[in-house]
């Protein structure tokens, strides 16, 4: 039993990593451009395709794909803003969030499209590969995505934290009139923190890719946990959803040691609900 | 001592907030040098005319020129990289951010950020609490520090045209004095001051020339002295 | 508590009812669904009864989302919830004791019910909160429905129809049962757009502060909106139930039937009367020709033009063709 327990709180301190680098993206946009993005997830799993694309087509391993990733989806945040954002500044905020769902809904079948509606998964040769300690297992993929979780993170912090830039994205997040009369151009800096979320989206797409099966219409699900987690953390404060996340990594590493996995789902969403009704600011929010 | 130069002249602008017009037919101008001020009760345009000079608001008609180049149709960044600085009402700092970030971002532009290091200096050596208070989060001055750090961060851009909204507002008299102070030697530093107030009577005694605005409309204009004798002024304003 | 859901119940009842009385100024509307009564006996083709019986339905569902999202401005993400609860209302009473399209009355009421309890505690939530609040409960019935034992879990149920009749006179029944419903609804739209309780609704979607300022009962007035938005959805719901014979949760709880709705409003324009109608129209003759030209070649494409169509209206046209219409030409639809 007690072992059981041990490795439930190990697989929830790697899941929770990853569903940190997830849900840092969802949580930037709207913190900084006031954008729920629903869309978040589906980009992410479009990244999970390309990944799973340049595997099996050119061997490239996934976390070498990931430099041409990121690019990528860096390029497509930036678009998106323009394109998709800055033509609806103006309504009201439950118009913009049904036009990211629609987005989402959008790429979904346009994966479909291209690849079907089929389950994959990313299997490298290292994915079969487990570490032992005793009598507790840790797959090496799991070690290995949430090391790439935390790095990312980390150089995250570092460029919001002490990069000219990243405080000129903290200062609109903080006060966007203030911004504005400082010289900071606000329209870039959206742009940037699209490029940045999705860009995050992109690895974490990745990641997903190599830890779990995914399928285009996957992201739904996705979007829904990690919709729990931020508004969990409270909705503006990246620092919440980063411990939410862990909470979330524990409670579905729990779910899935002693029950089925299938219940995740479900109790992410009640999460939601519950919050929304008893603490609309989550945990750290205000 | 100021030259003829106009260095802003606002002409005729009309400015909307949705629907609802707000200003009717502003005109002014500022001289290089000068300190100026844009008078007037709460809620009749001031902090719009501000707005909308330093590009927040765009204007439905008219102009705005500064230093010889139109600027009412500049999205804000741009004229701030010109060298209009406004230093806005209720401070509007970041306040998760702390002292020493609100200053850094006061020097976002090119130009300004080439100067950072004199700046800050310049800056310390005015307001001597800031320093003491560098890695304090803005958010957790004082109103009076607060006000200090508004303008500090105003003068990191290198100005040559700083506008105050309300800089008085919320502080005790001594803090006022202490503000007014500053902003003379801003001003005797060859910065150009626009400032607007409601306390009329008070501003009127700093600046030496300034504009009423009431409901919207420049009503009265003239020398602080002339105004300070002028009948409604008097009345309306002065309690007297 | 307990007193305030009754008190609403009555309230929305009574707000409904009075959307029943019938003026002089509805003898044409009648005139008109009379011509349209008596089509399929001019056009004796069951194909396209039920091509119509289906931008029907789609229209008892879109309307009835207009009413909390178009009119009240609350996007309701979890819209098909409703239909789902009238569909297995039907289903459930139909299997146990016969009571098919006698199970109407039964639905409306219950989805009242569930409205107001659901709403109470959600509409409490602004914005992108009321938004995100009401996706999980799509999930939540989906489970609910899966779990509980006398709802035939994940594999759904299945009824016998309690009349039997050749398919063509099956279809005709339920042309007339779903014209009448919509007639009803569209009468109800109308008249709700024109009373204190619109006004009221309308006042919130603007400016909700102001209009609690102004005295307006905001809370009580969005959990009937909520209600109301409630009864077509479910009232199609049970009607689909009984013209399809099957239903399963992830069929009738699912939340791209929520989507649909959403988008379908924006394309004809959201708080319109006759925007559902438009979109219904549009909408399912869209989604028939795109299954009918590439379908089963080349899947996903019909969805994807979908969303590329819902995205597009919500970026130029979020006002809807009955909006952009109204800005023009100032007639009042």
């Amino acid at each position: 039993m007690l072992t059981l327990i041990l490795q439930a709180l190990i697989n929830g301190v790697l899941l929770g990593g990853v569903f940190a680098l997830l849900s840092s993206g969802l949580s930037l946009y709207f913190g900084v451009a006031r954008v729920a993005n629903s869309a978040h997830a589906a980009f992410a799993i479009l990244a999970s395709h390309l990944a799973f694309w340049l595997y099996t087509l050119w061997g490239i391993d996934p976390l070498v794909s990931v430099l041409a990733v990121v690019p990528i989806l860096f390029i497509t945040g930036v678009i998106y803003q323009r394109i998709l954002i800055i033509p609806v500044i103006q309504q009201p905020p439950l118009t913009k969030l049904a036009l990211t769902f629609f987005v989402a809904i959008g790429v979904e079948n346009a994966m479909i499209l291209c690849w079907k509606n089929i389950y994959r998964s990313i299997a490298v040769p290292y994915s079969m590969v487990s570490i032992s300690l005793g009598e507790i297992s840790i797959p090496l993929i799991r070690l290995v995505t949430f090391l790439i979780s935390i790095i990312t993170l980390i150089l995250l912090m570092v460029i919001i934290k002490y990069t000219k830039v990243g405080k000129a994205i903290r200062a609109t997040a903080d006060n966007r009139e203030a911004a504005q009369i400082c010289g900071i151009n606000i329209n870039y800096i959206y742009m940037l923190t699209a490029g940045i979320s999705f860009s995050l989206a992109g690895i974490g797409g990745v990641i997903l890719g190599l830890l779990f099966a995914f399928y285009p219409a996957v992201h739904v699900f996705w979007i829904g946990k990690l919709y729990t987690i931020v508004i969990l953390g409270g909705i503006a404060s990246i620092g919440g959803s980063f411990i939410a996340a862990f909470i979330i990594g524990f409670l579905d590493a729990f779910i899935g040691t002693f029950t089925s996995i299938m219940w995740s789902s479900i109790v992410s969403w009640v999460i939601l609900l519950l919050t929304l009704l008893l603490r609309r600011g989550g945990l750290f929010g205000r | 001592m100021h030259s003829e130069l106009r260095i802003l002249e606002v002409d005729k602008i009309n400015v909307f907030y949705e629907e609802l017009q707000v200003l009717w037919d502003v005109s002014f101008y500022v001289k290089e040098g000068e300190m100026v001020g844009l008078l007037g009760a709460n809620a009749m345009g001031k902090t719009t005319v501000l707005k909308t000079i330093s590009g927040l608001l765009k204007p439905k008609s008219g102009k705005i020129i500064f230093c010889g180049r139109r600027v009412d149709q500049l999205p804000p960044h741009k004229i701030v990289e010109s060298g209009l600085i406004h230093i806005p009402e209720g401070r509007q700092l970041f306040p998760n951010m702390t002292v020493l970030e609100n200053l850094e971002m006061g020097a976002y532009t090119k130009r300004a950020w080439e100067k950072i290091k004199d700046n800050m200096e310049f800056v310390f050596q005015l307001f001597p609490r800031l320093k003491e208070r560098k890695y304090q989060l803005a958010g957790t001055l004082s109103g009076g520090e607060q006000q200090m750090l508004a303008i500090a961060r105003g003068l990191m851009a290198c100005p040559k045209f700083i506008m105050l909204d309300e800089p008085s507002l919320g502080l005790a008299p001594k803090l006022v004095e202490q503000v007014y102070d500053t902003i003379n030697r801003i001003n005797d530093a060859g910065a150009t001051v626009l400032i607007v107030e409601q306390y009329v009577g008070y501003a009127l005694q700093v600046v030496k020339r300034a504009y009423i605005l009431e409901n919207g409309r420049i009503t009265l204009e003239g020398k602080s002295e002339e105004l300070l004798h002028n009948d409604h002024v008097k009345k309306a304003y002065l309690g007297l | 508590m307990g007193n305030t859901v009754i008190d609403t119940i009555a309230s929305t009842w009574g707000a409904l009812w009075k959307m029943m009385i019938i003026s002089k100024k509805l003898y044409r509307f009648i005139g008109v669904i009379f011509f349209l009564a008596i089509i399929p006996l001019l056009f004796r083709q069951v194909y396209l009864l039920s091509f119509l019986n289906l931008i029907l339905m789609n229209y008892l569902i879109y309307a009835g989302w207009n009413i909390i999202g178009g009119v009240t401005g609350y996007n309701n993400f979890g819209h098909a919830v409703f239909f789902g609860i009238g569909a297995y209302v039907t289903a459930m009473l139909t299997k146990n004791f016969g009571l098919y399209l006698w199970t109407l009355p039964i639905v409306v009421i219950t989805a009242m019910i569930i409205a107001t309890l659901i709403g109470w505690p959600i509409l409490r939530l602004r914005g992108i909160y009321f938004g995100l609040g009401t996706i999980p409960i799509n999930y939540i019935f989906q489970y609910i429905v899966i779990l509980l034992p006398f709802t035939g879990g994940a594999l759904g149920l299945m009824i016998k129809p309690g009349i039997s009749l050749d398919p063509m006179s099956f279809e005709i029944l339920f042309y007339e049962v779903f014209l009448i419903t919509a007639s009803l609804t569209f009468i109800a739209s109308y008249k709700l757009l024109n009373s204190k309780l619109g006004l009221g609704l309308i006042a919130i979607r603007e400016d909700e502060d102001a209009a609690l300022v102004f005295g307006v009962p905001t809370t009580k007035l969005k959990v009937i909106a909520f209600a109301i938005s409630g009864v077509p959805a479910a009232l199609a719901g049970g009607l689909y139930a009984c013209y399809t014979l099957y239903i399963d949760p992830s069929t009738v709880f699912t939340f791209t039937l929520s989507l649909y709705s959403i988008g379908a409003n924006y394309l004809g324009g959201r708080g319109t009367v006759m925007g559902p109608l438009i979109s219904s129209v549009i909408i399912t003759v869209l989604l028939e020709q795109l299954r009918y030209m590439l379908g089963t070649t080349y899947e996903g494409l019909h969805m994807l033009i979908f969303s590329i169509v819902l995205i597009l209206i919500i970026l130029y046209f979020p006002e809807g063709i009955i909006g952009r219409l109204r800005k023009k030409s100032k007639i009042f639809f």
